[in-house]
C-alpha cells in the first residue's frame, strides 16, 4: 500500500518545537518516519517534546534564533552532525496583541526578528552546500491573520504577510537549487498559547471569535497535517504556494 | 516595571489625552473597549507575565483596580 504522506529516512529540523503547532508538527512527522532535530530555546520544554516523538535518531538543539546572523553558520555545524535536510518548519514566532495605540519599534522589532529575519537567515543557511538534499522543502508557518484584518494584531498581521512574499520570491530562487518554500496560514486553532488568549475574554467574546470560523477552532494536527504534506513527495509539483488552514475563516 | 511607567503606558492604551492617577473610572474611559481590554491582557502578559482571566478584569471598575491586578503579586 502507498502512503503519499511517508516521510520514512527524511531528515527535518523544525524550529519553535517546544510548543503548539511546531511541537506537534514534529511529533506528527516522526509518526510518519522522519528524523527530527527540534530547536527552541527552552530546553526542559525541548526534551519533553524529544520525549513524545517515535521512533530513532532525533535530537534537541537549544538555539536563540535571535541571533539571527549566527543561523547559517549554526545551520552549517548542526547539519554536519545530522546529514543533510529534507525539510526545514520554520514555526517559531512571536505573537503579542498590541494595538497601534500602544504598538512601538520595540515591540515592532521583537516580532520581525524572529518571524522575518530568521526566516530569511534560516532559508540562506539551508540552501548551503550539503545543508540539504538534492530535493527539499522549506515551510513557513504564516498566518489566517496575513489574508483577514482583525484590530489590535497589526504587527503580527504585516509579519505573517511579508512570509508569504518571502516564500515566493525565494521559491523562484531556490527552485533551481531543488528547494520547494511555501507557506502554511492557520486559522485560530486550540493550543497552549490560544487558551491562555481566550481565558481573559469574556464568554461572548470568545463566541464571537470561534463564530469567524465556520469549522469551529481547529486543532494543531490539522496545521501538523498542512506542513507534513508540503514536506513530502505529494507536493513535490507545489513552490512558492500557500496553504489555507483556516476552518473557512478567510472564506467569507 | 514602575506603577508610574504602568500608568502612562495604560494612558496610551486607552487614549487618555492627560496624564492618567489612577481614579479614572473605567466606564468613562471612550478606549475601555475589546480592543483596550485585549492591550490590558498583552500588557500585563509582556511586562508581568500574567495571564488574566476574563473574570478578573470584568470586576475592575476603576484604572486602580487594573493596576491592582498586575502589582498585587
Amino acid at each position: 500500500m502507498v502512503n503519499p504522506m511517508d516521510l520514512s529516512g527524511r531528515v527535518v529540523l523544525v524550529t519553535g518545537a517546544s510548543s503548539g503547532i511546531g511541537r506537534d508538527t514534529a511529533v506528527l512527522l516522526s509518526e510518519l518516519g522522519a528524523r527530527i532535530a527540534l530547536v527552541a530555546r527552552n530546553q526542559a520544554r525541548l526534551a519533553e517534546t524529544l520525549a513524545s516523538l517515535s521512533g530513532e535518531g532525533h535530537r534537541a538543539e537549544v538555539f536563540d534564533l535571535s541571533m539571527v546572523d549566527r543561523i547559517p553558520s549554526w545551520l552549517k555545524s548542526l547539519t554536519a552532525q545530522t546529514g543533510p535536510l529534507d525539510g526545514m518548519v520554520h514555526s517559531a514566532g512571536v505573537h503579542h496583541p498590541a494595538p497601534l495605540r500602544i504598538l512601538d519599534s520595540k515591540r515592532l522589532e521583537s516580532v520581525i526578528r524572529i518571524d522575518i529575519e530568521a526566516a530569511v537567515m534560516l532559508a540562506k543557511g539551508f540552501r548551503q552546500g550539503g545543508c540539504h538534499r538534492e530535493s527539499a522543502s522549506l515551510v513557513f508557518l504564516s498566518s489566517a491573520a496575513a489574508l483577514a484584518g482583525q484590530p489590535g494584531i497589526a504587527a503580527y498581521s504585516a509579519t505573517k504577510a511579508a512570509l508569504l512574499g518571502l516564500a515566493r520570491s525565494l521559491a523562484m530562487e531556490l527552485a533551481a537549487e531543488g528547494i520547494r518554500v511555501n507557506c502554511v496560514a492557520p486559522g485560530m486553532v486550540k493550543s497552549e498559547t490560544t487558551n491562555k488568549f481566550l481565558r481573559g475574554l469574556s464568554s461572548e467574546a470568545a463566541a464571537a471569535i470561534e463564530a469567524k470560523h465556520p469549522l469551529g477552532f481547529g486543532s494543531v494536527r490539522d496545521v501538523s497535517y498542512a506542513v507534513a504534506f508540503l514536506l513530502g513527495e505529494a507536493s513535490r509539483w507545489i513552490t512558492g504556494s500557500t496553504l489555507v488552514v483556516d476552518g473557512g475563516f478567510t472564506a467569507h | 516595571m514602575e506603577r508610574a511607567e504602568f500608568l502612562a503606558e495604560l494612558g496610551e492604551l486607552l487614549d487618555a489625552g492627560k496624564p492618567l492617577t489612577g481614579t479614572e473610572s473605567l466606564r468613562e474611559l471612550g478606549a475601555w473597549n475589546s480592543l483596550g481590554w485585549v492591550g490590558f491582557m498583552a500588557l500585563a502578559d509582556e511586562h508581568f507575565g500574567l495571564t488574566l482571566t476574563a473574570e478578573e478584569i470584568s470586576r475592575c471598575a476603576t484604572v486602580n483596580d487594573l493596576l491592582a491586578l498586575v502589582f498585587a503579586t
